[in-house]
């Protein structure tokens, strides 16, 4: 059961921020072409600058769930290292358990954030696409943030009371800073 | 209870929630809005959980950060990282520790068209040094070259630290590009002094090799047009004013992806891979920035930053003692902190006073990347060390630190030359307004 | 923070530098304005340059949710929230942005404007001075903008450029205005002088077209629950110098701001300034002509609207 419920976070988390990214490839090729037509053709693309904005918020809120579920963030872990053995562990349990209650928190906030921002009826300049449902979208990541990250923390509590790192997810270091 | 220490006592929780192995972002986000909390009330503070990401996320100047990140990826995916190093190294590779100092060259070139040192080092971790392990260098040359080469990465333009920096001291970002031109070149020399000198004290450290033909090395340098493009395009487009910082980062993304699908066809799982890498870099870029925005609603409201910037001035300091002061706190917390990480979080307090005493802001982004990149390759935490280290778990960290040495020397006469001479940063973006 | 017994602070957020004009002088007239007329009871904090908030965007939730208790805003920013001071952004309408901003408090006194004013405390309302055509090419006739790349501050602008053929860009805000021109993503835009000389658009332009197309209308708005929780002296005090004698103030500042900006770049002569003649103002008129029939149109309150801000204009 735990471990059908954790494959399938994997497999969401992974997913969206494919998704999220393959989107940024999307929208950067839609510049060039808008880049291209305007130069040669002198007829650019109608609300590329326009939608970009929203776009991001949702290619980068993807993104987050899969940052959590393989732990990559920046910390300072020489406290932990000095400690070892358990006491580490339980550091590391303590940290996933701040970084569940932040994106709870923010998840929860998200929600009327999208509300209102839908009942006010904002809109795109160009284009006139409503923007609301983008918000929603992005709550929807930062939720999954949260049942990721909640994910996280089971594990972390699992190792705690093994005594040993459980089924965490390494750290590829490729592409950060 | 007056400002400075309710500043004071959200500074000590945040500490004490980084030590506690909180990301950086995360413990700033808490005590920025508990901090807001105390003064203004708690509906407001946690509204801000909302609309400061919200802010950040829509911002589009943040947004060249994943492009550049993508780019950079994508670019060494595509071999183009190959491509610099194998010209350094037809050209200088036979001379006495050549594969280093084309390794520093390769790095400088490869930074141009990648914008994370971190990525920089782990592309020139696979591309170089094998190569210099099987030809006979010390373990400790080999990597501190690459380490100290990976930092290039921030300095020459495009860099994403610089991005940060401008987004969050509201500073024209193709202004940075500009004034890091000529730091960035003598970051390059230096560094080759620093291997010159490695090699003319401990003549073991680099071996012989036989120089190539002329013939390989146009060889090289033929294949090398891919860099040369994709650098020229993205800086040249951005200099020459032709696009928007935005534009021209979305421009590296295609170009370096068609390069990608050029040379090595649609691989699905190795593109997925790249996506996916770089989309987590961007992630916590961005919870970073979530925290520390919100975190300086807390400064603002308190007003500690005005009350400090007015005591410095009342210390009547010379204005150059007070930078040195602050350089001196950045290597400090670099003991316990990324350095990244303390520049965000000194944000709110040390610009203001940067401003007041009369320096350029974009002159002090410039050190700022320097006194980064040299956090990056000293302890505790060198994440370019770090990263070599996973990449090579045969070499340990205290021989990498050994060969970091000569470029930590050359760091330190960099910094102590740019700050002395704030002209050699400045002069060029002042030329091209 | 409270300085005195009974004194509350008001937090006042601009997306403005400290040291640009509306902050330094118009706003923060105001603040003192506040604390005379509240006998020290309120006084007024403004937190300049985006310390509160940088996206202008953001400024009207940062009120909503009590982080500042009162925020310039640029409805502009915030498309579909106060359709009703649109009447403000049509071409050929306001004159200056005294007699725009006086306008607009009598018709929102009057109950006319749509939208969500009822949330919010209005502590005032203003529009600036109209905006002109600042471009890189000529611009003399409508037609010249056939195919060209044009920014326009308003979706009512935007629409009449289209109308005449240009291509209008969005997600282009003020700030970002010069740099936009100068690497070719737009060719020109619709700006007063204000704007002109602080966005340093002035340095990428060299032409502009004086046809009055339009404004931008601003906003200062408070937390109502903050101003309900205000003793009843201090409410009146506050109101005693907001509305007609807020926009009285705004604009008499923001005009004399402008009449001495276009004197500065008058006496530079880089820029050509275009006056236009009456040939030129009635094919801009005509032109722009359609949306405002369209505008008028889309709902049932528009053309009482019109009329009502035209006479207060008028008056
Ligand atoms: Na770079
Ligand atoms: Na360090």
């Amino acid at each position: 059961m735990h471990h059908t419920i954790h494959r399938m976070t994997q497999i969401l988390a992974r997913s969206l921020a494919l998704l999220g990214f393959t989107g940024l490839l999307i929208l950067s090729i839609l510049v060039v072409l808008d880049i291209i037509l305007r130069t040669v053709a002198d007829y650019p693309l109608k609300g590329v600058n326009d939608i970009s904005a929203m776009v991001m918020a949702v290619v980068i809120s993807a993104c987050i769930p899969q940052s959590l579920l393989i732990k990559q963030s920046i910390s300072v872990d020489v406290l932990g290292q000095f400690l070892g053995g358990r006491a580490e562990l339980l550091l590391n349990a303590v940290a996933s358990l701040a970084v569940l209650v932040f994106f709870g928190l923010l998840a929860w906030q998200f929600v009327p954030y999208a509300a209102s921002v839908s009942a006010s009826g904002e809109r795109t300049w160009v284009l006139q696409w409503p923007v609301g449902p983008w918000w929603y979208v992005a709550t929807g990541c930062f939720i999954v943030s949260a049942l990721t990250q909640a994910m996280v923390l089971i594990d972390d509590i699992i190792s705690v009371a093994l005594g040993r790192p459980w089924a965490a997810g390494s750290t590829p270091i490729d592409g950060s800073l | 209870m007056d400002p400075l220490t309710v500043a004071g006592i959200g500074f000590a929780l945040m500490f004490a929630l980084i030590a506690l192995h909180v990301p950086i972002g995360i413990a700033m986000g808490f005590v920025g809005v508990g901090g807001f909390a105390f003064i203004v009330g708690w509906q407001p503070a946690l509204s801000l959980l909302a609309s400061e990401p919200a802010a950040t996320l829509t911002n589009l100047n943040l947004a060249v950060i994943p492009l550049f990140m993508l780019m950079g990826n994508l670019a060494a995916a595509a071999g183009l990282a190959n491509d610099v190093y194998n010209i350094a190294h037809a050209f200088i590779g036979h001379r006495k520790g050549g594969l280093a100092t084309a390794t520093v060259l390769g790095s400088g070139g490869f930074g141009a068209v990648c914008g994370s040192g971190v990525a920089t080092t782990a592309t020139f971790g696979r591309v170089a040094l094998p190569e210099m392990l099987e030809r006979g260098y010390a373990p400790s040359l080999a990597s501190g070259a690459i380490a100290a080469g990976g930092t290039l990465g921030i300095i020459v333009p495009p860099s994403t630290i610089m991005v940060l920096y401008a987004i969050l001291t509201e500073q024209f970002v193709v202004d940075l590009f500009t004034a890091a031109l000529i730091p960035a070149l003598l970051a390059v020399l230096l560094y080759a002094l620093a291997v010159r000198a490695t090699v003319t004290f401990n003549r073991s450290a680099a071996a012989e090799i036989a120089p190539l033909s002329w013939r390989d090395r146009l060889a090289a340098l033929r294949k090398g047009w891919g860099v040369v493009l994709l650098s020229v395009v993205v800086l040249g487009g951005i200099y020459a004013g032709i696009f928007t910082v935005n534009e021209a980062a979305a421009v590296g993304v295609v170009v370096s992806f068609v390069f990608l699908l050029a040379r090595r066809g649609l691989d699905v799982k190795e593109l997925t891979a790249i996506l996916v890498s770089a989309s987590t870099a961007t992630a916590m870029i961005y919870v970073m920035v979530f925290g520390a925005t919100i975190f300086s609603y807390f400064m603002t409201i308190t007003d500690a930053p005005a009350v400090i910037v007015d005591a410095i001035t009342a210390m009547d300091l010379p204005p150059l003692g007070v930078i040195v002061m602050f350089l001196l706190l950045y290597i400090v917390l670099g003991a316990f902190f990324d350095e990244v990480a303390a520049m965000i979080i000194t944000i709110p307090f040390v610009i203001p006073v940067v401003q007041h005493l009369g320096f350029d802001l974009v002159w002090w982004g410039i050190i700022n990347v320097i006194v980064i990149e040299i956090g990056m390759i000293t302890p505790p935490i060198g994440i370019n060390v770090m990263v070599l280290n996973a990449m090579r778990r045969d070499i340990a960290l205290p021989q990498i630190y050994k060969g970091i040495f000569p470029f930590f020397i050359a760091d330190m006469i960099r910094l102590a030359i740019l700050v002395a001479f704030p002209a050699l940063t400045l002069w060029l973006p002042r030329l091209l307004q | 923070i409270a300085t005195g017994a009974t004194a509350e602070t008001l937090r006042f957020s601009s997306i403005e530098p400290p040291v640009a004009f509306l902050t330094s002088k118009v706003f923060s007239a105001w603040g003192k304005a506040v604390e005379d007329a509240t006998a020290g009871e309120v006084k007024v904090k403004i937190f300049a340059g985006g310390t509160l908030g940088r996206s202008p965007a953001q400024q009207l939730k940062l009120v909503e949710d009590g982080v500042a208790d009162v925020a310039f805003i640029v409805p502009g920013y915030n498309p579909g929230v106060f359709p009703g001071v649109i009447v403000g952004e049509l071409p050929f309408v306001v004159p200056s942005a005294k007699a725009g901003s006086l306008a607009m408090w009598s018709v929102y006194e009057q109950g006319l404007l749509e939208g969500d004013f009822d949330k919010y405390k209005i502590i005032a309302l203003f529009t600036s001075s109209p905006q002109y055509v600042a471009s890189k090419p000529e611009i003399r006739m409508p037609s010249d903008l056939q195919g060209r790349n044009f920014r326009a501050s308003s979706p009512s602008l935007l629409a009449v450029i289209e109308d005449m053929g240009a291509v209008a860009v969005g997600g282009i805000t003020g700030p970002t205005v010069a740099e936009s021109l100068s690497r070719g993503v737009i060719e020109g835009s619709f700006n007063e002088w204000n704007a002109i000389k602080s966005y340093r658009i002035a340095d990428a332009i060299d032409h502009v077209l004086e046809v009055p197309m339009g404004t931008s209308p601003l906003m200062i708005v408070m937390n109502k629950a903050r101003f309900e929780g205000l003793s009843e002296a201090a409410q009146a005090g506050i109101d005693a110098v907001s509305g007609a004698t807020f926009a009285t103030a705004f604009g008499d500042a923001f005009d004399a701001q402008i009449a001495a900006t276009r004197a500065d770049y008058v006496a530079q002569g880089r820029i050509a300034i275009t006056v236009p003649d009456r040939a030129t103002l009635d094919a801009w008129k005509a032109a722009s002509q359609p949306v405002i029939d369209d505008w008028l149109a889309a709902a049932p309150g528009r053309p009482a609207l019109l009329a009502a801000y035209r006479a207060a204009i008028g008056e």
